[in-house]
């Protein structure tokens, strides 16, 4: 700020310090006058105060209650005239006597009598005590037209005899003396303290007009250096315009380019220094952003190019020269934008490198470009590549010299696509089959001239000599090379196998002696097999469209539609049986399996349904039914016959036992000599009687054991048995037997341990044995008996050097009544039980019986029995061994 | 009772041959017999003679040897007299019927007479 003229100034300063000076002076005059009239007009009402109390004092005890009524009558008057009178003379001038109402009843001033002044307020606060003073001229009142200062004061009037003050004593008091006497106290004070003041005054002049002059000598130098300053300012302001005027050219220059320029210190890559506006377009950083936020630049630096910017930087700035480079920046919002950054080093005058700046250019556009088409490049060599077949552009020339050909080639004839660009090893035509050549070239001949596509089938000959039936589909198209062929080439042969298949299926269903009908969703019938016309009557041609539904008896619709359903669903509907229509009606039983027939999708597009007529089958099944129920009843009749055989047996050889009890009884008898003594010949004739009884008894013994057997009632009573001395008495009960026919037999027992079993009846089964093998055993042969151990056996081997089973009867053996052909031709006697009891003995033992035999080689029968319960006290290490 | 010191045996068969042939040979030994033809005659011998011993066909007329054995035990007088079952039916559950009906041995046909007498002998222990 620039002040006024520095030579208008210091006049005015003493001036105006002269002019509030005196003013200063003027105010203190009065100040003085001011308290000094006051301290009179103190002390005067204090005096008055004085004066008035006193007086009320002393005239209160004389005044009555009267006195305050009005009117005061003329007497009393006259009375209180005398009561007052003396104290008038000592500078009261007037005396009023108010009642509490404010309406004065007495004073010296008749004219005053009856009137009020004083307000209701005012005469409470005297009342309670307090002396009112004021200052008036009397003149003011109306009273006594003397123009007199006085001092007014109101006493509050108390009685005789009452408690509380009833009236006011006003007393009017001459100010005039008071106040004389007052001033001459006070004024010459006023004059010396003006005198001093005017003395300070004039001391204190000099001394401010030197000051006042060295504040003009300073504030004339202030002023002009300010006049200089002035002028630098407005250089330096017109200079500013200018750079302004420049830098705003420049800024909006670089500001509305399409690129981002941007200053960086040399030793913070980014954008340390500066960056355009653009940045925030770009990236959605702003500017601000960018200089605030230090290596935002590598915050958002495309983590994949991050290394590689790094180091393009470092080296880039430490070359000090210019440099180039792509990479991809992240915006804010997540975008990826390419950018192309030119940097370039700035060096001072001293070569020392100072800042970088450069630009920035958005190439998204370009780079996405790029990509698109590497991309499109990608997806063209990759759909060719999958295409499943040849495709070409060639020449239309005798050779189809390529200009095109995918790898597909390679696969349909042996050579790679190569070899055909350009005809460099080979030409197209060369693998065209030689017969095909011909028609092949007129075909496309004619499709080019009349042009339109085409499509042709020829054979091509296979590097390894296979001939691959194809298709092929072009149309000529104009090129930048000139008239070209574009085309396809596909692969025939897998198709022709694919037709050769279904053929063949289709050959099996139709050579199918069952039924096969295809159906689709709404059951039209779309295949009818000879099976099919077979088996309902109906043609393929009379079918072929119609419902399945005519085949269907009415009551069957619903379980069609179920099975139906089902197997579209997926469910198993397999040999289904039920009842379907032949042609007129005719019903027919069959069994049906539905499998769904589905597209290549998966998708269930119908049925196929394989009926079997199963009326024959039915039928057998039906007599077979029957047969096997006449059976069971055959066989429950047998049962019942087998059962009544058993206890006609037990019965029969009950009654047999008690005829032979007789018998034998009375035998005994007669030859233990009861009925006396007998001959020989008749001792020898009874022999023979006891002989065939016993026969009778064993075979009736037989019998009912048999019987036993097949009701089930078989019980042994078990026991430790000693197989070894077991066989040794039954060999001893035989041997006589032997000896009288001349038979060898022995016995030989190995180690073996205590067998469970029922001792009278394996005792039976080694009878049997032996003497079934002494009775088939001619003179001078053999019977062996073994016992042994083995592998936790027993085992019994009879071996005899006997008549031998022939091969074919073997199996007959052990049936119960049976007898072998030569044991019949040569009457050996028995009753062909024997065996069947010794199996039933095993059998019940939990053991086996076998038997080995030629034709007159002698039969060996083998039992083994399972060892059972042996006591351990009675083994010993071989027998452990078993 | 017995007679003369010899010990009295009831026999009881319906088939009259056994009957002799039974009497015959225990008679030939020393015992007198009394012989019954059917099970009620059989008991009531047995009450009236009260015999040592009493050899009981079990298939007889009327009552069976099992039932007849039953009653003679179920009598006070008859209760401790030995029975011997003498029986063609072999089979153990039979055996084991007699045995529960309270006879103390039994003898299967055909036996031999000497075989009875010595079981007699023995149940009367002789």
């Amino acid at each position: 700020m620039i002040g006024p003229p520095a030579s208008q100034r210091p006049p005015r300063l003493v001036l105006r310090f002269a002019l509030y000076s005196a003013l200063a002076l003027f105010l203190a005059g009065l100040g003085i006058l001011w308290f000094v009239r006051h301290e009179a007009e103190a002390r005067a009402e204090d005096e008055v105060t004085a004066r008035v109390s006193s007086a009320a004092a002393m005239l209160a005890p004389q005044l009555r209650p009267s006195d305050l009524q009005e009117p005061v009558t003329g007497a009393r008057l006259i009375a209180l005239d005398e009561l007052f009178r003396p104290e008038l003379r000592g500078g009261i001038l007037r005396v009023k006597l108010w009642r509490a109402d404010g309406l004065v009843t007495y004073s010296n001033d008749r004219t005053l009598i009856g009137s009020t002044s004083l307000d209701s307020a005012e005469f409470e606060e005297v009342l309670g005590g307090r002396t009112i003073r004021e200052l008036g001229h009397l003149n003011d009142e109306g009273g006594s037209g003397q123009n007199i200062k006085i001092v007014s004061a109101y006493v509050p009037l108390k009685l005789k005899g009452q408690r509380h003050p009833t009236g006011v004593l006003e007393f009017y008091n001459d100010y005039g003396p008071v106040g004389e006497q007052v001033s001459d106290t006070v004024k010459p004070l006023a004059l010396a303290l003006g005198l001093a003041l005017l003395l300070l005054y004039a001391s204190l002049f000099p001394i401010l007009n030197q000051v006042t002059k060295a504040l003009e000598n300073r504030s004339r130098r202030l002023a002009q250096q300010a006049e200089e300053l002035e002028r630098t300012l407005n250089e330096r302001r017109q200079a500013l315009a200018g750079l302004r005027e420049a830098e705003t050219r420049y800024r909006t220059l670089v500001e509305q380019l399409p690129l981002v320029t941007y200053v960086s210190a040399i030793d913070k890559p980014g954008f340390s220094a500066y960056v355009s506006p653009q940045i925030e377009e770009l990236l959605g950083y702003t500017a601000e952003e960018w200089l605030e936020t230090p290596n935002l630049f590598w915050r958002v630096v495309h983590p994949e190019d991050l290394e590689r910017v790094r180091t393009e930087h470092v080296a880039g700035y430490n070359a000090g020269g210019s440099f180039a480079t792509q990479y991809r920046l992240l915006a804010r919002d997540g975008r990826t934008v390419w950018v192309e950054d030119e940097v370039m080093i700035v060096h001072d005058s001293e070569g020392k490198p100072l800042q970088a700046q450069g630009f920035l250019l958005d190439i998204t556009t370009r780079k996405r470009a790029e990509s698109a088409v590497a991309a499109s490049e990608e997806r063209f060599r990759t759909l060719v590549a999958n295409v499943p077949g040849v495709i070409f552009r060639c020449a239309i020339d005798a050779d189809w010299t390529m200009s095109y050909l995918s790898d597909e080639i390679e696969e349909l004839a042996g050579y790679p696509s190569s070899d055909f660009i350009a005809n460099q090893v080979r030409t197209f035509g060369s693998i065209i089959h030689p017969e095909d050549t011909g028609p092949v070239a007129e075909e496309i001949e004619r499709a080019v001239a009349g042009e339109r596509p085409y499509t042709i089938e020829y054979r091509v000959v296979h590097r390894d000599g296979q001939i691959k039936h194809v298709v092929e589909r072009g149309q000529a198209v104009v090129t930048p090379e000139g008239r070209m062929l574009d085309g396809a080439i596909f692969d025939l042969t897998d198709r022709n196998l694919a037709e050769e298949a279904r053929l063949k299926l289709a050959a099996i269903v139709e050579s199918a002696p069952d039924a096969i009908v295809g159906t689709d969703l709404e059951e039209r019938i779309t295949s009818w097999n000879l099976g099919a016309e077979r088996l309902f009557g109906h043609t393929a041609a009379e079918m072929i469209g119609n419902n399945f539904s005519i085949l269907v008896p009415e009551d069957r619709r619903e379980e069609r539609q179920e099975l139906v359903a089902r197997a579209a669903a997926g469910e198993d509907v397999r040999r289904f049986e039920t009842v379907r229509l032949r042609k007129g009606e005719e019903p027919v039983n069959v069994s049906v399996t539905i499998s769904p027939i589905r597209d290549l999708t998966g998708a269930a597009v119908g049925v196929a349904t394989i009926s079997q007529d199963i009326t024959q089958r039915k039928h057998t099944e039906a007599e077979r039914e029957r047969l096997l129920l006449e059976l069971a009843l055959q066989n429950e009749r047998l049962l019942e016959l087998d059962r009544l055989k058993d206890e006609f047996v037990a019965l029969v050889s009950h009654e047999l036992r008690t005829p032979l009890t007789s018998i034998r009884g009375y035998l005994e008898l007669l030859l233990d000599g009861e009925a006396g003594d007998l001959t020989d010949e008749q001792r020898q004739f009874l022999g023979v009687v006891e002989r065939n009884a016993h026969r009778l008894l064993t075979l009736v013994g037989d019998l009912l054991f048999l019987a036993q057997v097949e009701a089930g009632k078989l019980s042994l009573e078990f026991g430790a048995v000693d197989l070894g001395a077991l066989a040794a008495e039954c060999v001893e009960t035989g041997r006589p037997l032997a000896e009288e026919k001349g038979v060898t037999l022995t016995l030989a027992t190995g180690p073996l341990p205590l067998l469970a079993g029922d001792h009278a009846r394996l005792a039976q089964l080694l009878d049997n044995l032996v003497s079934n093998g002494i009775k088939f055993t001619p003179a001078g042969g053999r019977v062996d008996v073994r016992i042994r151990g083995e592998r936790g056996q027993a085992v019994i081997e009879v071996r005899d050097t006997g008549i031998g089973i022939p091969p074919n009867e073997q199996e007959h053996l052990f049936e119960r009544f049976y007898r072998t052909s030569k044991a019949t031709e040569q009457a050996i006697p028995g009753t062909g039980l024997g065996l069947a009891i010794s199996k039933a003995i095993v059998q019940a033992h939990g053991g086996l019986i076998v038997v080995a035999s030629e034709d007159d080689a002698g039969s060996t029968f083998r039992v083994s029995l399972p060892v059972r319960q042996a006591q351990p006290g009675e083994m010993d290490a071989e027998e452990v061994a078993l | 009772m017995t007679t003369a010191g010899r010990p009295l045996v009831l026999v009881a068969d319906d088939d009259p041959d056994i009957l002799s042939l039974v009497a015959f040979r225990l008679e030939r030994s020393g015992y007198e017999v009394v012989v019954a033809r059917d099970g009620e005659q059989a008991v009531a011998a047995a009450l009236e003679r009260t015999p040592d011993i009493a050899l009981l066909d079990v298939m007889m007329p009327k009552l069976d040897g099992y039932e007849a054995t039953a009653r003679l035990r179920g009598n006070d007088a008859t209760r401790h007299m030995p029975v011997i079952l003498l029986t063609a039916r072999v089979q153990d559950a039979d055996i084991a019927r007699g045995l529960e009906a309270g006879a103390d041995d039994y003898v299967k046909k055909p036996f031999s007479t000497q075989e009875l007498r010595d079981r007699v002998q023995a149940a009367l222990g002789r």
